[in-house]
């Protein structure tokens, strides 16, 4: 299976290109609950086990507080009736799930579960109108996967309950999640300075981050860790000590910041207008391994804080565009030509440059004269011996050939079909 | 004089068939090495295992019916107007139905593309088999209904133009040529039937929702009824170039015309009752259906056979004019040199090795040992790939300059040409065969599984996948080749320079005055062959409906 | 008809060689009982095998000296063959029956001539005889879809007293996979294309 599995493909590149810009516009919209994009450590991409998830297309599906929840198996997506849909789905601790198969053939693989779950997900392949429930109490990350269509990125997750522990403090209408950006399990280690608490700056025209503030065993950290923004903000960050940067560790896709590339010391500021909405992840090189991490969001809801310009995101050049501005030149360009063309023509403006005039007789083509035989061999005086003798040969050939294939190839080895 | 000057508007048509022949030749081959790349392994990176099925159908698709068709309806009308020597009667028909043919070619290509391509709605990665239950949009199967029904608007204008010649000349035999491209499109018109009744019968309103379930073996039956018949619609014009034409480019005349009129009945007879030796290993068709039509397939061995003898023969005939001695040295007083000759050699060469895997293909039980494996592409290659396609190629080095007016340039290319794609199918076909026969599947992306280990003698599987790629690109250069040559001399000066070829085409050793008139009458040939068809296709088609049109019944599934 | 003494030779000899195919397929089938797949004369609705012989799919034992698998071939595995390999007697008559439920599907046990399609709505029926215990490869050879190039599966052949003969089908069934199935895993894991006796 591992066949498909690391590989880039372009018409995935294509994909992701497309969904980005559709999933940026629905969350401008407001009209996915996407709070956050956790990575589910490349679950979803073609680098885990089976293919990419194409019905993934970055957004968390946030239906924390519900009691109930669906998702479809064997939904549309991923070249056929392949998906799980939605394929991430976040809620929270004792809300039932229940499954519902739409097509055939299908299973529930758990890939991952936290530990002390009792999902056991579905084992046998079931058919339409099979329906599975379950109530998760456990929090954490649970992965699953179908296993006729793994190969065709048919795979889920569900993330139980909020990341950050205790009384977060932030979530208004969408919380931030870091995945696990500030713990242990991402690289440079758990961040000290950062207590769970995502500071929610929404509505506000600029923030301020200081770089290197005391934290993590000396001036290793950024303040606030975790900051939560609106489309728009202008953030700005200050250097209080020296040696930092400012390394992007992920970013939205189509978003523009770059970070601070080089080393800078105490004074420096750097600014930057967040308008690509998700969850940005940064840290500073030289101080990672001390948990000198950071985290912004960006909430899809540019309209909250009444800021700015009305036009939130812009969407990226991509296929899209190219296809709904070259489509209709396609057909209008060449037609427009097409008519000068004609029209000239009927003006008889081409009439001296091509030579051809319309009444002028196109020239007369010469061809070869016919070849007359070294020697005429009439049909009595002709005996096609040779013929005769390769087809003898042919015929020699083929015979033993056939006895060779037929009798001791295929008669000779079994196992047959005995009717 | 030539051609171009005798019917300038027909040359228009002939011209215009052919362009969009080497288009989607081209375009077509260029896939094919994208395949051969995915397939072996090669290459993974430009596009991925679902878009390769995608690739397949548009190569499939551009090859097997695009190219062909196109190709053999110009080559007809070139050979009825010419031994008619009469014009259509009324060329915006004509233009008429190769428009539609066009209409349809772009609409079941743009179909495909909808797989790879994002922003077009349409699907159709179904292979150029179209399987029920899987589903393509109704575009695709709405382009292939066009393609064929403009194809059936080919055989009215060579039908008609041989009756209106007939009025006039009511004792005379009919000219060869038009005797074989009448005969040709008459076996098209018995063959379609059975996929125009799959395509708009069935799963045109099945894939538009209006009936809900069709039967997967009947209208896999009904496919078949054309699809191996369709072998000989694409065959039947390579012989008319090889019994009409190679003699003369040989240096000789054709040895018997009469037999050639017997092989092309015999062909109209027994090339559609012969279907379901593609469905031996099909359930629910009886061992006895299966033994009747794979006797009726042996049998069509036998024009094969005679052709060979014929137009040997004839090659022979040529070698001796042109002072050839003994009985195998003869051949190297042939004009090897020449790519119209040569192209056309060596694609008989080629039928005559393919020969051996039809008989295979064609046993009730031995086909098992090959059947969809890749073999059965390693075998179509050599024949439609190349006993068709270089005679194709080989014949265009030869019409083109009277079909244009213009002398055929890049010359040495040319020669060159026909041995590229010799040799790079000899590789290719090999290491296709080969790894068939160890069990290896065709019609599959990444033929590698955990649980499955293909055993080859002699050479490894490593081997073979190097043999294929290599021999793909030989192939595709052979192609590059032959369009640059097609395009230099399309772009030459009509008559600016004296042609290098003549369309003249001397008599047969044997005329058709030696052959019984019934021949000519094509009213018995076609009852005969649908007396045959009801023996054959009567039967299970019958029980096949029996329980109903659309049962057991499927519902689509979008590929 | 006028035709040269060469040419009616080769057309008697053509005649004979297609005479000689035909004879030497004849000679196969009715002589070494080596056919193709026939008609069983049942159909099936495709969305309704609960109600068929594939209700649960897997082997057991019909007689003494006849074992029976049912096999769904379906987008894209076989049940049993994908998740877990078939199990077959050595040496003994194996039926094996394959539909499928979605599209047209192929049967291919590499290594063997027992290749054939899989049509919804129809039933494949295979008889045969494995002579010696060996695994082989199963592989779909007909384009099913777009993950069509995953399905394969695995066919172990055992000796015919490891598939345990108990009683009724219906249990049998169960039982005989479970048992020899870890025992089977165990050999043919690796995929080796030969499992010692």
């Amino acid at each position: 299976m591992s066949t498909v599995s690391d590989r880039r493909y372009s018409r995935r590149r294509f994909l992701r290109d497309t969904t980005a810009v559709a999933a940026a516009l629905s969350a401008s919209t407001g009209v996915s609950a996407a709070a956050s994009s956790p990575s589910y450590d490349g679950w979803f991409t073609g680098d885990a086990r089976g293919a990419e998830t194409k019905n993934y297309d970055g957004t968390t599906v946030d239906k924390t507080g519900q009691d109930s929840v669906t998702i479809e198996v064997g939904a549309q997506g991923n070249g056929g009736s392949y998906a799980y849909a939605p394929p991430a789905v976040r809620i929270s601790p004792g809300t039932e799930v229940t499954f519902e198969w739409v097509s055939n053939t299908h299973d529930i693989q758990i890939e991952s579960a936290p530990s002390g779950a009792s999902w056991e997900g579905v084992d046998s392949i079931e058919n339409e109108g099979y329906t599975h429930s379950h109530t998760f109490e456990t929090a954490g990350v649970y992965k699953y996967y179908c296993t006729p269509h793994l190969s065709l990125g048919m795979k889920g997750a569900i993330v139980v309950g909020g990341s950050g522990g205790g009384g977060s403090s932030g979530g208004r209408n969408a919380s931030a999640d870091w995945g696990d950006w500030f713990t242990d399990s991402a690289r440079g280690g758990a961040v000290g300075n950062y207590d769970g608490t995502t500071v929610d700056k929404t509505g506000q025209d600029s923030v301020t981050v200081e770089v290197g503030a005391q934290g993590n065993g000396g001036s290793y950290a950024y303040a606030p860790p975790a900051l939560k923004i609106s489309p728009g903000t202008e953030v700005t960050f200050e250097w209080v000590s020296n040696t930092h940067d400012i390394q992007i560790e992920s970013a939205p896709s189509g978003a523009s910041w770059e970070g601070v590339d080089s080393i800078k010391n105490e004074g420096y500021t750097h600014s930057h207008t967040f308008e690509t909405s998700g969850t940005y992840t940064y840290y500073c090189t030289p101080h990672l391994s001390m948990g000198m991490k950071g985290g912004i969001f960006v909430t899809g809801n540019s309209g909250g804080g009444g800021g700015g310009g009305g036009g939130g995101v812009i969407p990226d050049l991509n296929w899209w565009n190219i296809a709904w501005i070259a489509g209709p030149s396609a057909v209008a360009i060449p037609s427009i030509v097409a008519y000068l063309l004609w029209d000239y023509h009927r003006a008889g403006a081409f009439d001296g440059v091509l030579d051809r005039g319309p009444s002028e007789a196109p020239p007369e083509t010469t061809e070869a004269p016919p070849a007359s035989p070294e020697r005429e061999l009439d049909h009595d005086e002709y005996d096609p011996w040779g013929t005769a003798t390769l087809l003898g040969v042919y015929f020699v050939i083929i015979s033993v050939a056939w006895a060779l294939m037929y009798f001791v190839e295929f008669l000779g080895n079994g196992p047959h079909i005995f009717g | 004089m030539t051609y171009i000057d005798d019917f300038p508007g027909e040359a228009r048509v002939v011209r215009a068939a052919f362009a969009i022949a080497f288009a989607s030749i081209g375009l077509g081959g260029a896939l094919g090495v994208l395949q051969a790349l995915f397939r072996t392994g090669y290459s993974r990176s430009l596009f991925s295992a679902v878009d390769y099925y995608s690739i397949l159908t548009a190569h499939g698709v551009l090859m097997a019916l695009v190219f062909t068709t196109f190709f053999i309806v110009g080559l007809f009308t070139w050979g009825v107007t010419r031994s008619l020597d009469t014009g259509f009667r009324d060329l915006r028909f004509t233009w008429g139905w190769l428009g539609l043919m066009t209409l349809g070619t772009v609409l079941a290509f743009v179909s495909v593309l909808g797989g790879i391509v994002g922003w077009i709605p349409t699907h159709a990665a179904v292979l150029y088999t179209f399987y029920a239950p899987l589903e393509a949009s109704p575009t695709f199967y709405l382009g292939l209904a066009l393609l064929i029904v403009g194809s059936w608007g080919a055989g009215v204008d060579y039908v008609l133009a041989l009756r209106e010649w007939r009025a006039d000349n009511p004792d005379e035999r009919i000219p060869l040529q038009t005797f074989m491209a009448v005969a040709t499109m008459l076996l098209w018109f018995v063959c379609t039937l059975g996929v125009a009744v799959e395509v708009v019968v069935f799963l045109l309103p099945w894939s538009l929702g209006l009936i809900p379930r069709v039967d997967p073996l009947l209208t896999r039956t009904l496919f078949w009824y054309f699809g191996h018949a369709v072998v000989y619609f694409w065959l039947l014009p390579a012989y008319f170039v090889w019994y009409t034409i190679f003699p003369k480019l040989s240096g000789g005349r054709l040895f018997s015309d009469p037999l050639a009129r017997v092989v092309f009945v015999l062909f109209l007879v027994l090339s559609t009752p012969v279907g379901v030796h593609h469905q031996y290993g099909d359930p629910g068709l009886s061992q006895g259906l299966k033994f009747v039509q794979m006797t009726s397939t042996y049998f069509i061995l036998l024009p094969s056979l005679l052709t060979a003898f014929t137009v040997v023969a004839s090659m022979e005939h040529g070698a001796r004019q042109r002072g050839g001695k003994g009985l195998v040295k003869w051949l190297r007083a042939l004009p090897w040199e020449k790519p119209s000759f040569s192209g056309i050699a060596l694609a008989g060469l080629a039928f005559a090795a393919s020969g051996f895997g039809g008989m295979v293909n064609a046993g009730l039980n031995v086909n098992a040992l090959v059947h969809n494996t890749m073999w059965v592409p390693g075998h179509f290659h050599l024949t439609v790939g190349t006993a068709v396609a270089l005679t194709f190629m080989a014949i265009t080095y030869w019409l083109l300059p009277q079909l244009s007016g213009k002398r055929l340039r890049l010359r040495t290319l040319a020669a060159v040409q026909p041995y590229l794609w010799f040799v790079g199918m000899v590789f290719m076909s090999n290491a296709m065969h080969r790894v068939g026969l160890a069990g290896v599947p065709r019609r599959t992306s990444e033929p590698q599984y955990e649980q499955v280990i293909f055993n080859t003698p002699i050479a490894t599987i490593g081997e073979l996948h190097l043999q294929t790629v290599g021999g793909a690109f030989l192939l595709f250069a052979s192609l590059l080749c032959f369009l640059a040559v097609v395009v230099s001399t399309w772009l030459g000066d009509r008559g600016a320079e004296p042609l290098a070829v003549n369309g003249h085409i001397p008599e047969a050793l044997s005329g058709p005055e030696h052959g019984p008139s019934i021949l000519d009458n094509f009213r018995v040939w076609v009852v005969l062959t649908f007396l045959l068809l009801l023996i054959a296709y009567g039967p299970p088609l019958a029980a096949m409906v029996q329980n109903g049109l659309f049962a057991p019944g499927s519902a689509p599934i979008p590929a | 008809m006028e035709i040269h003494r060469l040419e009616k030779i080769w057309l008697a000899v053509s005649l004979v060689f297609i005479v000689a195919l035909v004879a030497s397929i004849v000679y196969g089938v009715a002589g070494m009982g080596v056919g193709t797949v026939g008609d069983t004369g049942q159909q099936l609705d495709p969305n309704g095998l609960d109600q068929t012989r594939f209700a649960d799919p897997g082997g057991h034992w019909v007689d003494d000296d006849h074992y029976v698998v049912n096999v769904v071939a379906r987008q894209f595995l076989f049940q049993p063959g994908t998740q877990e390999p078939i199990m077959v007697p050595a040496n003994t008559t194996v039926t094996f029956y394959v539909t499928s439920p979605d599209v047209v599907h192929g049967f291919d046990v590499v290594g063997t001539h027992l290749n054939a399609m899989v049509i919804p709505g129809q039933e494949t029926k295979l008889t045969t005889e494995f002579d010696e215990p060996k695994s082989y490869g199963i592989v779909c050879h007909e384009y099913c879809g777009a993950g069509h190039q995953s399905m394969a599966g695995q066919l172990i052949v055992v000796p015919a007293d490891e598939l345990p003969k108990n009683g009724s089908a219906a249990s049998g069934n169960a039982t005989a996979t479970n048992a020899t199935a870890d025992a089977a895993n165990a050999s043919a894991a690796v995929a080796a294309p030969e499992v010692s006796a």
